[in-house]
């Protein structure tokens, strides 16, 4: 049986630096992913990441059992990325129209054994979900994403992004409805058809 | 009850039936509205549809694997923190005491801090730039002073005659052995000189004696020949 995120915690704040290498196996993927979708940037994605587990190494020891510790994982995975966007705005400009290069891959290399119209498929849904992510609202892109990808109860969306349930609730749904538009709009503006 | 309700009040039971976190009554009350409601079943198939599209986009595997190196060093700071967040509240707290207090008395014995409390009285100073003493002078202090000044100047009298003294001596010194070699050299060459002269005279008396000797014999034979014997 595997053992809890905040035994692991003690275990390492008693001396017993292995178990972070454990922590960082488990949560490696999930914060990479989202990050990844914040970000739209594999490089970026990687070192942000990298970033975000330093950060959590050098503050182990303020953690507050208060909360979960995935919770508070995600906390500074969000606040790192947003910096990293803030420190990125006016220097690196993505056009929409771009198409999909190697920066904006989203990180299955072509060596997939799908076949191949599956996998082109595959990357122009990731192509126009990223796009359409990127047209929206930070605060409700970050809601769609810990609920969908991340799958948190609503209670633990509104721990890490600090609001009311409902507001969590009403920003989902707002997120969904734009989202279909927008990818509606992206696909030439038939409203009724989402799915390539 | 929900027939009462807008569409907009269904917004966060549809959120919740879509996530599947809706309670058992409130799912059976909103399939009921939704079997009404055109409105509603179609906003429903539209946010299904965004989810399932959504579902499309998987998780990858991070291309990197972190891994953490416990350094075999710890640094000081980083050993002080740790050592610090095992103790017990009470322990930190009285360990942090005495290091404000200690922090306390070493600035205290920098800025010379005195405390005193006296017959119902309390005294506190801090002499960190202690005021200079002046000292008035009196004629003995003067006197003194004085005196010192004069030996000063005489020991720096009797020094500078003695530097001057030993650089006259040094001085003589070297003119009189400079003279000395010029005599040695000019009686050096006075001899070969009449050493040379010498070997003239001897030259020339030689050839006088030749000459002599000649002439003699020239007269002896002229005497011979002329039949008149010699004086």
């Amino acid at each position: 049986m595997e053992e809890r995120d905040e035994v692991l915690v003690d275990r390492f704040l008693s001396g017993d630096e292995a178990s972070f290498n454990q922590l960082l196996r488990r949560w490696e993927k999930p914060v990479y992913n989202l990050v990844l979708r914040l970000l739209g940037d594999v490089e970026e994605a990687k070192d942000v990441c990298q970033e975000v587990f330093l950060k959590v190494y050098q503050n182990l020891g303020r953690f507050k059992k208060r909360a979960k510790f995935s919770s508070w994982l995600y906390q500074i995975a969000i606040n790192q990325s947003r910096s990293h966007l803030r420190r990125r705005r006016g220097k690196r400009f993505i056009s929409l129209e771009t198409p999909e290069g190697k920066r904006l891959e989203d990180g299955k290399g072509t060596d997939s054994l799908l076949p191949l119209e599956e996998e082109v498929q595959r990357k122009e849904v990731v192509a126009l979900l990223r796009k359409a992510l990127a047209l929206l609202p930070e605060e409700q892109k970050l809601v769609v994403l810990l609920k969908e990808y991340q799958g948190l109860k609503f209670s633990e969306i509104a721990e890490i992004v600090g609001c009311p349930l409902s507001t969590v609730k009403s920003r989902l749904y707002l997120g969904l409805s734009n989202l279909a538009g927008i990818i509606a709009s992206l696909n030439g503006g038939d409203k009724k058809s989402l799915l390539l | 009850m929900m027939k009462d309700k807008e569409h907009k009040d269904f917004q966060n039971e549809l959120i919740e039936f879509l996530y599947g976190e809706l309670s058992p009554e409130k799912e059976k009350e909103l399939k009921a509205h939704l079997e009404e409601c055109a409105s509603c079943r179609d906003t429903l198939s539209r946010l299904s549809s965004v989810r399932e599209l959504l579902g499309k986009w998987e998780d990858v595997e991070p291309p990197y694997r972190l891994i953490f190196l416990a350094s075999s060093k710890e640094s000081f700071f980083s050993s002080v923190r740790s050592f610090f967040s095992r103790l017990s509240p009470v322990v930190k707290g009285v360990s942090v005491s005495f290091i404000f207090l200690f922090a306390f008395l070493v600035v205290a014995s920098l800025v010379n801090l005195e405390v005193s409390y006296e017959k119902g009285k309390f005294h506190l100073s801090t002499a960190l730039f202690p005021k200079a003493k002046i000292k008035t002078l009196t004629p003995a202090d003067r006197e003194e002073i004085y005196q010192a000044i004069r030996a000063a100047q005489e020991e720096t009298l009797a020094t500078v005659n003695n530097l001057l003294l030993k650089q006259d001596q040094a001085q003589r010194e070297d003119l009189a052995q400079a003279f000395d070699e010029l005599l040695d050299q000019i009686d050096e060459r006075r001899r070969a000189d009449l050493a040379y002269f010498g070997e003239g005279l001897s030259y020339l008396d030689q050839r006088s004696l030749l000459n002599y000797q000649r002439t003699k014999e020239l007269m002896k034979y002229v005497l011979k020949t002329s039949g008149k014997p010699p004086r």
